[in-house]
């Protein structure tokens, strides 16, 4: 790994009495698609505005690109580019005043790729921003972010609101980023089709608190699902504490396990009337066992069946 | 184009409504002051032209008004959303953003308020336009009205930035725009009034800037515009425990009873007390204090006095006064009227129904042309000269219908007038004059009649009473102490009168007694001195302080007693309070002890503001010693503890050394 674009260590945030992050401890390789996934409410919106230095961390600090989040400097906001949730823009501009508002701040920008981006999403130069669709005005947010070609791109839940063909163009307006050297993207999501198709890293906020950090390689090594069947009614599984989920159907239980050992993975099998067998888990899946672990889906319904 | 330019020009597009809403605004103002210009013949008072008191009140506040909202809108319209982001995040310093931003908005502000004054000066230069003289510093008025203005503008910006409670602290920042506000209203000079409006204006603008650079929050700010903020909200915290306390006080207790007493001359001379108390019209009572029967406001009971005011004073000129520039003389009320302008000390003929100036009557004689008209040595002492007016040595008065000055006395060589008044004889108003000078006091009581001289006594003076007793054919001459009877608490020495034959041969001379001009009839223990406990204690002390250091060590009285200890207790209740907060938040040694200090020494005040400037972090139980400990600090307060740091499930490492979920069940 190389030398991480954001690091923050212990970065907590309370809100009077209510914690939004709890001790977020966490470290952004260069270079990498790194996705920021967690439910409503889980702390991202929160830690990406405590990165971008608009709001004060309760305790703990964050750098980025080694500049102190506290006291974001100025040259530091000029490589990161930073998209915000609600894509919200000068409504009275057209696209051409705001890129013209735009450009004299940024030394760097780039003019072709901002022509490039919003003719991919076709949008009109002469269009005010207030007659936009969302999902152009996503694109023309995002153009207005690449242009100034920064080294970071933080994106705050950019496909929020979008339909699937402008989801589609604004992650490819990513996937071009990625192609230069040495860019990163973190991006927050809830859309995790997206984060499959896109990132490479990803970690997962649940209730303010960090459950996973890792490439998306590792994380699916890690959650992973198997089938175990019977001749009748299924027990009841022992507690163990890898289960993150477990689903009963009628002589079967599909369990998704995190961190499995051998023995757990013999202790199941024991069980089992019949060898385990793998399904394949899909990052989505995977992710939502993870964040309902609390929630004992497959009990749950298994009483409402019953 | 550089980053402050198009921050600008995109600052100067957005405010556009904003401009001419101000525009409007400020126009609406002007075009209603003129139209509601009383008659000229009731302008003693108010004034005329821009000068004219309803329309300087009026312009005050919508400019106040307006540039408040001004502020509030350019700055809040960014606050909601991710807009803020869009905004701040780019590669250019905060501070850059906010001047730019706040010379926009300053810019078109003075624009348009501006814009309309130039128009209303002219429109009311034009001759035919007011019924009164126009003099260009009558602008003056307006230009601190504008100056307010500013103060309200950074007051809305910070209100719009700052993130506070709207119920709570975030209107604060008015209470330093209002006590602007009140200086241009107030205050009579106009580069003190400038000054100090410019200064509030500063502050503001500095809290300001800390909130936009801290986007809102209190922390992290330089200590300048911490200091800033905390003097803006200082400002509406005293406003608001003021105004609270006044209600409260009214409501409690809504009479305020207190008593008047002056000195009064009944028409056969004698001197008598004449009392006026709360929700009772005057009564009279003898020197000794006992009632005497006579009907207040029966015509010729008092005899009319003139009051020549001789101790030596500055006077206070107001730049937002009339009379500053102009004097209205008592000849010619009905078509045409005399104006003595100040700076040049002409006599000015103006014509009230061609609303033009007919001519300037100076030391020359009269000329149609003003600036011909030479200089009349005149002094004004008072802003009440009417018909007389006096130089050093001489007093004289306007002929109106020969149009030249007419001189009625001179005095004797090496004495100078100090003062000079007319008093009713008989059925003549103005048919008696008296003059005073250093040494003697003149008076004559007919037309052409000799003046007698009457020598002033050895003691100290301010104004000297002078009446005539029409059936004794005698003057009444009082000499009363400096100050008269102005605001005076304590009992003040009222010394003679005297009493003077027409041959200037004094025929008695009255002792008076002490009197006391004000005296409060509630009792001391009231409601609204109970309220003294709301007060600094360093005012009321301070206050003593000075009066002793006035007056010279004396007795205090009771009132001030009552005032000084309630709020002594008040200061001393605020630093508990406070003291007990900054221990409980763990704060410094040096920022505890100076919370302290300063809750001690501006009372409930100083306990508020440290309220509304100081965020307290939640506290949470401590997982190692149960204890509440605060969630900023990374040990525990108690013990020591550092927080529980929350293990991920799935990490590097742990695929490179794969481990038991160390989460249990019931995470």
């Amino acid at each position: 790994m190389t030398d991480p674009v954001i690091q923050t260590q212990g970065l907590t945030r309370y809100f009077g009495g209510k914690c939004a992050l709890d001790s977020l401890t966490l470290s952004v390789p260069r270079g990498c698609v790194f996705a920021f996934v967690g439910r409503n409410g889980s702390g991202k919106s929160t830690t990406i505005r405590m990165l971008m230095g608009l709001l004060q961390a309760t305790r703990g600090g964050a750098r980025v690109l080694g500049y102190d989040c506290a006291i974001l400097a100025p040259e530091a906001r000029g490589r990161i580019g930073y998209l915000a949730e609600g894509h919200d823009l000068y409504n009275w501009m057209t696209v051409a005043q705001l890129e013209a508002f735009q450009a004299p701040f940024f030394p760097h920008w780039n003019k072709a790729l901002f022509d490039a981006v919003i003719e991919h999403f076709g949008l009109s130069r002469s269009a005010k921003a207030r007659h936009l669709s969302r999902g152009e005005r996503a694109g023309l947010a995002l153009a207005l972010t690449l242009a100034p070609d920064p080294e970071l791109l933080i994106l705050d839940d950019p496909a929020l609101g979008l339909d699937p063909l402008a989801r589609r163009a604004l992650l490819e307006a990513m996937v071009y980023v990625t192609r230069r050297d040495d860019r990163t993207i973190f991006f927050s999501s809830h859309l995790l089709a997206d984060v499959e198709r896109v990132a490479d890293h990803i970690a997962i906020l649940d209730q303010s608190v960090l459950r996973a950090a890792c490439s998306v390689e590792t994380f699916r090594r890690c959650v992973r699902q198997f089938v175990l069947q019977f001749p009748g009614r299924p027990p009841t599984l022992p507690e163990m504490p890898e289960i993150l989920e477990s689903f009963s159907a009628e002589r079967e239980v599909r369990v998704t396990l995190a961190n499995a050992t051998q023995q757990t993975l013999s202790r199941l099998a024991e069980l089992s009337a019949a060898p385990l067998r793998e399904v394949p888990l899909s990052l989505e899946d995977a992710v939502i066992s993870l964040l309902s672990r609390r929630k004992q889906r497959g009990f749950f319904l298994q009483e409402v069946a019953s | 184009m550089t980053a402050f330019g198009t921050m600008l020009k995109k600052e100067f597009r957005e405010l556009l409504p904003g401009a001419g809403i101000v525009l409007a605004a400020t126009s609406i103002a002007f075009v209603y002051g003129f139209w509601r210009q009383p008659p000229i013949e009731q302008a003693v008072y108010s004034g005329w032209g821009l000068l004219e008191s309803t329309l300087v009140t009026v312009t005050l506040l919508s400019c106040c008004a307006s540039a408040a909202g001004l502020g509030f809108m350019q700055f809040f319209g960014e606050t909601r959303g991710d807009l803020w982001a869009f905004l701040v995040h780019r590669p250019v310093g905060r501070g850059t953003l906010f001047a730019a931003k706040a010379a926009a908005g300053v810019a078109v502000y003075l624009l348009a308020t501006t814009i309309p004054l130039l128009a209303a000066t002219w429109w009311s230069a034009q001759p035919a336009n007011i019924t009164a003289p126009f003099d260009a510093r009558f602008m003056l008025a307006h230009a601190t009205n504008i100056a307010a203005g500013l103060v309200f503008y950074f007051a809305g910006a910070l209100i719009a930035r700052r993130q506070a409670r709207w119920f709570g602290g975030r209107l604060l920042p008015l209470g330093l725009a209002i006590g602007a506000g009140g200086v241009a209203a107030g205050a009579p000079w106009f580069w003190g009034a400038l000054a100090l409006i410019l200064a509030t204006a500063a502050i503001n603008a500095l809290a300001a800037a800390g909130a936009f650079l801290s986007h809102g929050a209190d922390r992290p700010q330089p200590w300048y515009t911490r200091a800033a903020l905390g003097l803006s909200l200082l400002a509406g915290i005293a406003a608001v425990v003021t105004f609270s306390a006044g209600i409260v006080a009214s409501l409690l207790q809504p009479r305020h009873d207190y008593r008047n007493t002056f000195v009064a001359f009944l028409a056969d001379g004698t001197a008598v007390l004449q009392v006026h108390e709360r929700y009772a019209g005057p009564r009279y009572t003898d020197l000794d204090g006992q009632p005497l029967d006579i009907v207040p406001g029966t015509a010729g009971r008092e005899v009319h006095m003139a009051h020549l005011t001789v101790e030596t004073q500055v006077l206070q000129q107001n730049y937002r006064e009339c009379t500053s520039y102009y004097l209205m003389m008592s000849h010619e009320w009905r078509e045409r009227m005399w104006f003595l302008q100040r700076a040049t000390r002409r006599l000015l003929l103006y014509d009230l129904r061609s609303r033009h100036i007919v001519g300037a009557l100076g030391e020359n004689g009269f000329h149609a042309r003003p600036e011909v008209a030479t200089p009349i040595p005149v002094l004004v002492r008072h802003y009440w000269t009417t018909s007389l007016m006096h130089g050093e040595d001489r007093v004289f008065m306007i002929e109106p219908e020969a149009r030249e000055l007419r001189t009625l006395f001179t005095a004797p060589s090496g004495e100078v007038i100090l003062a000079a008044g007319t008093f009713r004889v008989g059925d003549d108003p103005y048919g008696g004059v008296a003059v005073a000078t250093e040494r003697n006091v003149y008076m004559r009581q007919q037309e052409a009649g000799p003046f007698v001289a009457l020598a002033r006594p050895n003691f100290e003076v301010g104004t000297i009473q002078v009446g005539h007793v029409v059936d004794q054919a005698t003057f009444v001459v009082r000499h009363a102490p400096p100050g008269f009877n102005w605001g005076l608490a304590q009992p003040q020495p009222q010394r003679v009168v005297q009493y003077v034959s027409a041959e200037g041969q004094t025929l008695r001379t009255v002792e008076l007694p002490a009197l006391r001009f004000y005296e409060k009839l509630t009792p001391t223990s009231s409601v609204e001195e109970a309220f003294s406990v709301l007060l600094p204690p360093l005012l009321p002390l301070v206050g003593l302080i000075g009066e002793q250091i006035g007056r010279g060590p004396g007795p205090v009285s009771t009132d001030v007693v009552w005032v000084l200890s309630l709020s002594l207790l008040g200061g001393v209740i605020s630093a508990v309070l406070a003291y007990t907060r900054t221990h409980r938040a763990s704060m410094s040694h040096t920022g505890r002890i100076g919370w302290t200090t300063f809750s001690f020494l501006s009372g409930i005040a100083g306990y508020l503001l440290l309220l509304a400037m100081h965020t307290v972090p939640a506290r949470i139980t401590c997982h190692a010693c149960r204890k509440r400990r605060w969630v900023c600090r990374e040990r525990c307060e108690h013990c020591g503890a550092p927080h529980p740091q929350p293990a991920a499930l799935i990490t590097e490492d742990q695929v490179a050394a794969p481990v038991p979920c160390p989460i249990g069940p019931n995470w």
